[in-house]
């Protein structure tokens, strides 16, 4: 299973981030799920996948299987990207789609 | 000589660090799991050590006693090629956990303060100190 390549997340999604944190579009409880989430160094699934951390998500696909340490995870919140984005809580914050679709969604 | 209070204070007031290298964060991952990793603050980006701070490590050996504290030494010392797994009810992990959470609250607090601040160089420095914590150098 691929792990997280931190080192390639793009400083202008980090920065985002921070701003939303800023202003309170990110909670610090919810941050401090995602740190822990990060020093666990999780693998992710194949293909597309998120993970809902209430007021944020981290979305990710995988680059190839032959290269199964490198991988992109893109950090996004609800305003950034409404088409990804879902309601917030409607799922456990522990929910990955593999598909990087909602659950129950087409 | 200084007596238990003053020198906790000056190990705050330092905020002097342990440094936990990368070999050792994976003999102790292994062992007893990934809130190894969340002790202090992991250098992911770079060289894989985990930063644990002095002061925690003192405020967290405060919640064992004697015997759990050297129950807790001889397990993080042991071999872990051979050696069980061993759980968060150990004496090594409870010591372990107690040093992740006290570093996790810091965190929120950080955060908070970060949100709360109108200080402009607090602000640019607790991001700074945020996004190193989260993302690496």
């Amino acid at each position: 299973m691929p792990v997280i390549e931190w080192k390639a997340l793009p400083r202008q999604v980090q920065d985002h981030l921070l701003d939303r944190l800023r202003v309170r579009g990110i909670t610090a409880q919810d941050l401090g799920v995602l740190l822990a989430w990060i020093n666990a160094d999780p693998q992710v699934p194949e293909g597309a996948w998120c993970k809902d951390f209430g007021s944020l998500k981290v979305v990710g696909e995988g680059i190839s299987q032959n290269v199964p340490k490198q991988r992109t995870a893109l950090l996004w919140s609800e305003d950034l990207n409404p088409a990804l984005g879902r309601r917030r809580n409607q799922h456990p914050p522990d929910a990955i789609d593999g598909k990087g679709r909602e659950a129950g969604r087409p | 000589m200084l007596s238990l209070i003053p020198f906790l204070e000056e190990l705050e007031h330092g905020n002097q660090m342990v440094i936990l290298p990368s070999a050792e964060v994976e003999r102790l991952v292994g062992r007893f799991g990934p809130r190894v990793r969340s002790m202090g603050v992991w250098n992911k980006t770079s060289d894989g050590s985990v930063e644990i701070s002095i002061s925690n490590i003192a405020e967290a050996v405060k919640t064992l006693d004697n015997q759990a504290l050297a129950e807790a030494v001889a397990q993080l010392k042991s071999s872990g090629q051979f050696a069980e797994v061993l759980s968060e009810s150990s004496a090594a992990g409870r010591l372990i956990e107690a040093i992740a959470s006290l570093q996790e609250t810091q965190f929120v607090q950080k955060v908070e303060r970060y949100q709360a601040s109108a200080d402009s160089v607090e602000v640019e420095r607790l991001r700074y100190e945020i996004s190193r914590e989260l993302f690496g150098q």
